[in-house]
């Protein structure tokens, strides 16, 4: 078996929130993996807090706002690595001359992971 | 000659009084906040003022903004560098005073916010996660516990490390010099012996009637009640009809070592950070997208303020009578204790999610 195809409890993880235990009930396998499409753990993270996408409680209103205020908070500390770009390892410059989030934004460029190319950057 | 005199005694005596009173303030400490931004400032803020006092470069990259202080609150340790390095900046002046650098050859290096200063600042305490990078493979080592003399200079290197638990965030140390680290549960580690035992049970708080623990804590408040804190939130009565929610605080005294944990507030919304309020340490301040005031007694949110943005990292003054936002995006937030919002710093750049901390020198 596949570790894709393992539950939580096989790979040697214990559900934790909320979000977790739906993770572990999902009816098969096949569901289980649409849910992980949503929260995919790449690059330096393990968190298994809920989404960018969603809070805890299933609605939005918990979710950081405006996003501009979390941009860095989740590129920093890689939390969101499939989201917002890595700075901890992957992406170190994404955010180089543009202190402000805020007001910078539109500085923050989408980033192209399979070339790891920066839009407008060094390559 | 003589006609001068008069005129000159009188200005000398006015002159005079404004020295008597810088005298008195000098002696007087006064309250500031300090905080890391983008892309790698220390600012030393005056809240009376509500103007930057101070921005130091600090040389290198920003992450995480982890502060902690020296006993005197003059020197601000930072882990800085992409968690590569700690050091050590004067805050009056801005001047370097300490560094040192995780890494080592092809053993990576990073801390997860993990720094703490012995209470009497000759040591600075930096738990390394580490990997060791082969050509082929990576291998994960064991996190390691460094020990620097904090008058090491700017090329420091450990003089003591040991064995520490894995998923550690944030520490502190008490008055005895023991070191708390919030993992899984809140350990306590004797920075001599590198001896561990659990403070505090979370992970392994053995209790049907409770559901696992779910913790952040990445901000290393409690400066201000010399408290170490780590917020949880919990089910009680998992999985049967009475399931509730509560918000929670693992708590230790830093100036007794006595230890704590209680639920204190229904779990009804998100909260980042809090802190007890200096005047009444069952009461707690709790951010968010909301500031909240929290009553452990009756298990109350008291009061709640939306806000205009996310705050990260929540702080008070000494007296207890304002509150600090900050920890995300580029401003800090001031509220007095009835929750009127009191005004704005701008800073130059994004906080990420530096602590924000309140240093009295």
């Amino acid at each position: 078996m596949s570790d894709n195809k393992k539950t939580m409890t096989q790979l040697g993880l214990a559900p934790l929130n909320r979000k977790a235990r739906e993770m572990e009930r999902a009816a098969t396998p096949e569901a289980l993996e649409e849910v992980q499409a949503m929260q995919t753990i790449a690059g330096c993270t393990s968190s298994f807090d809920p989404g960018w996408e969603v809070d805890p409680f299933g609605g939005v209103a918990s979710l950081c706002q405006p996003m501009e205020a979390d941009l860095y908070g989740c590129a920093d500390p890689c939390w969101w690595p499939a989201q917002v770009p890595d700075t901890m390892n992957t992406y170190p410059d994404w955010g180089q001359g543009a202190n402000r989030a805020e007001d910078d934004w539109r500085k923050l460029d989408s980033l192209d992971p399979g070339s790891a190319v920066y839009p407008g950057g060094d390559q | 000659m003589k006609r001068f005199h008069l005129p000159l005694a009188g200005l000398l005596a006015l002159s005079a009084q404004p020295l008597v009173v810088d005298t008195a303030e000098a002696d007087e400490p006064r309250e500031y906040l300090v905080t890391m931004a983008h892309p790698n400032q220390l600012h030393v803020i005056d809240p009376e003022a509500r103007e930057i006092v101070r921005s130091c470069d600090v040389a290198g990259a920003f992450g995480p903004g982890t502060l902690q202080f020296s006993p005197d609150n003059r020197t601000a340790y930072i882990l800085h560098n992409r968690w590569e390095d700690v050091v050590g900046i004067d805050l009056t002046n801005c001047e370097e005073v300490f560094r040192a650098h995780g890494p080592q050859g092809n053993i990576g290096a990073k801390a997860i916010t993990s720094i703490a200063v012995s209470p009497d600042g000759e040591r600075v305490y930096v738990l390394w996660d580490r990997v060791e990078k082969n050509i082929d493979h990576y291998r994960v080592l064991e996190p390691q516990l460094a020990v620097y003399d904090t008058s090491a200079g700017l090329d420091a290197e450990p003089i003591a490390t040991f064995p520490a638990p894995r998923q550690v965030m944030v520490m502190s140390t008490d008055a005895d010099d023991q070191l708390y680290l919030a993992g899984p549960d809140i350990y306590r580690m004797d920075p001599e012996t590198g001896e561990v035992e659990t403070a505090i049970a979370n992970r392994s708080w053995d209790d049907p009637d409770y559901g696992g623990f779910d913790s952040l804590t990445v901000w290393t408040m409690g400066e201000v009640t010399q408290e170490f804190f780590r917020p949880y939130a919990v089910a009680k009565y998992p999985g049967t009809e009475d399931e509730t929610w509560y918000w929670g605080i693992n708590r230790v005294d830093l100036t007794s070592g006595e230890t704590e944990r209680k639920e204190i507030a229904p779990f009804e919304s998100i909260i980042f950070s809090m802190v007890s309020d200096p005047q009444d340490r069952d009461v707690f301040y709790s951010v968010y997208n909301h500031l909240s005031r929290l009553d452990s007694r009756t298990l109350e949110i008291v009061d709640r303020v939306e806000l205009d943005h996310t705050y990260y990292s929540i702080n008070t003054s000494y007296d207890g009578s304002r509150i600090y936002l900050g920890g995300a995006s580029s401003d800090i937030a001031i509220y007095d204790d009835d929750f009127n919002d009191l005004g704005r710093i701008q800073l130059p750049g994004d906080m990420s999610f530096s602590t924000l901390k309140v240093a009295r020198f």
